[in-house]
């Protein structure tokens, strides 16, 4: 999804993932460039989730390369992994912290001093809109904050890249738009990889969408305007394990 | 090194906010000063019905057995303070944080452990001013003291070390406390058969806790001990690692 001559900020090639005895991705490639936000779409149990824990480092691949500008994640990842930014579909959250020391905590943990940390929470307080509720405890916010503290801890030592598994679950509408916003400038400084279940919601943040379906790569496009349906009937066909050209 | 601090710092940061660990602590202060002060009262009794004026032997019959007490209270105490260290994260999904964020397995493990021997250090040293409290107004072996002392240092570390392992086999801190427990009380009495046979000098025997923590709390300070409390400690952080890292490969 990058042009030849540029080496992408993400590139995952050709990785694969049993768990439990079942090929949950299998030899799965992708691309993503900073500038670009890439959704993973499918239906639940498509290895969405399973790839971007890959990604992030969380879960190791069986085989395959997870590149992040160049460098295999896997060959030296201690370095790779600060370049990731990652929120899991559940945010990785302390509640017994306010949202302040949280951030403090996980941008030292990415390797800022003090200092640098300080500055990194005061941005991505801002950045997060997180302003009133900075002094409060993590386990004492309503979902929506709780998930934009989940993508502030994900900001604050500036990634390249930014995985997003399923940001805007649980949220209600404004919340959920708002989450769109913040994608969207996200876009300027950072790649990003967000996996979705909603179509609505990847073709109003996302520049490309790789559908997946039990673990395999079913079809990769560029998102464009007044091709909704085409691309719907294209997602539910690949959900419902349809032939192409067989009708819904 | 650092980024163990961090998260040592860390670690502290959260048992210091939460009201359960004052609470444990302060129970814990509470049941030792109960027992501080029925060890000294029955000293001065003895005192007064032998007319010791020299005031000899308060380390032996006040000091060391609250401190002694602290050690036995340590195996119940620390499974419970340290059992959530990892699988708390993981029933709540919060190891997400550590394991993305491009930190060794040994740097997450030995900065949960430091966190933890830092609650730990300062019970003993709130537990420590107890006997302490005593001096100027008796004879304290002080050599016999800072003995005591640092084998409760080691045995805590040690617990710490196995609390941390029992921690990284399951998402339930319940179950990962029992473990913790069970691993604990097996060190005390894996040597018992032996010692009823009248066998105190065998492998089984260095195995177990007391043969090495009460040469210490006598005083003793001898290389064997401190090597066998660094050297289960060490294992069992090393194994806290390896289960760490297979969890990023878990099937």
């Amino acid at each position: 999804m990058t042009s030849a001559d540029t080496i992408p900020t993400l590139r995952i090639d050709r990785i694969s993932r049993t768990l439990a005895g079942r090929a949950v991705v299998n030899a799965l490639s992708l691309e993503v460039a900073c500038g670009e936000v890439l959704g993973l779409l499918g239906v639940n149990g498509a290895g969405k989730s399973t790839t971007l824990r890959m990604i992030a480092g969380v879960l190791s691949p069986d085989s395959g390369q997870v590149l992040l500008g160049g460098a295999d994640l896997y060959e030296n990842p201690e370095l790779a992994r600060r370049g990731i930014g990652y929120l899991p579909e559940r945010a990785p959250l302390h509640a017994e912290l306010d949202v302040s020391e949280f951030l403090l905590f996980c941008a030292r943990l990415h390797g800022l001093s003090r200092g640098e940390a300080r500055v990194a929470v005061r941005r991505e307080i801002e950045r997060c809109d997180l302003g009133e509720v900075q002094h409060r405890l993590i386990g004492h916010l309503s979902k929506g904050f709780q998930q934009r503290v989940g993508i502030a801890q994900a900001l604050v030592h500036k990634p390249t890249l930014v995985v997003l598994d399923e940001p805007a679950s649980g949220l209600d509408p404004v919340q959920s738009l708002r989450m769109r916003e913040l994608i969207t400038e996200l876009r300027a400084n950072h790649a990003v990889l967000l996996s979705t279940h909603l179509l609505a919601e990847a073709e109003a943040c996302c520049d490309h969408i790789a559908i997946l379906h039990r673990g395999v790569l079913r079809h990769s496009c560029r998102v464009s305007q007044g091709e909704t349906a085409r691309l719907e009937q294209q997602f539910l066909r690949i959900a419902a394990d349809l032939e192409p050209g067989t009708d819904l | 090194m650092k980024t163990s601090l961090v998260i040592a710092g860390h670690e502290w940061r959260r048992l210091r906010v939460q009201a359960w660990p004052w609470l444990l602590l302060a129970a814990v202060l509470a049941l030792l000063a109960w027992l501080f002060l029925d060890r000294l009262d029955t000293y001065l009794r003895l005192q007064e019905s032998t007319g010791n004026a020299a005031h000899v032997g308060a380390t032996a019959q006040v000091a060391a057995p609250v401190l002694g007490w602290l050690a036995i209270l340590l195996i119940v105490l620390v499974p419970l303070l340290g059992s959530r260290a990892i699988a708390g994260e993981r029933r709540v999904h919060s190891l997400n944080l550590l394991l993305a964020a491009g930190i060794s397995d040994v740097a997450i493990v030995s900065g949960k452990w430091l966190g933890l021997c830092l609650w730990l250090l300062l019970l003993i040293a709130l537990t420590a001013l107890m006997p302490l409290s005593l001096f100027g107004t008796t004879e304290l072996d002080l050599g016999r003291l800072a003995a005591n002392l640092l084998a409760l240092v080691l045995q805590a570390a040690m617990l710490a070390a196995i609390a941390l392992y029992a921690s990284s086999l399951t998402a339930q801190p319940v179950l990962a406390a029992a473990v913790a427990l069970l691993i604990n009380l097996l060190l005390c009495v894996v040597d018992l058969g032996a010692r009823e046979a009248g066998v105190s000098n065998s492998l089984i025997n260095w195995l177990a806790l007391p043969s090495h923590f009460g040469p210490l709390s006598d005083g003793v300070v001898a290389s064997v001990d401190l090597v066998w409390f660094a050297l289960i400690s060490g294992i069992f952080l090393a194994l806290a690692t390896r289960q760490l890292a297979a969890l990023r490969g878990a099937d």
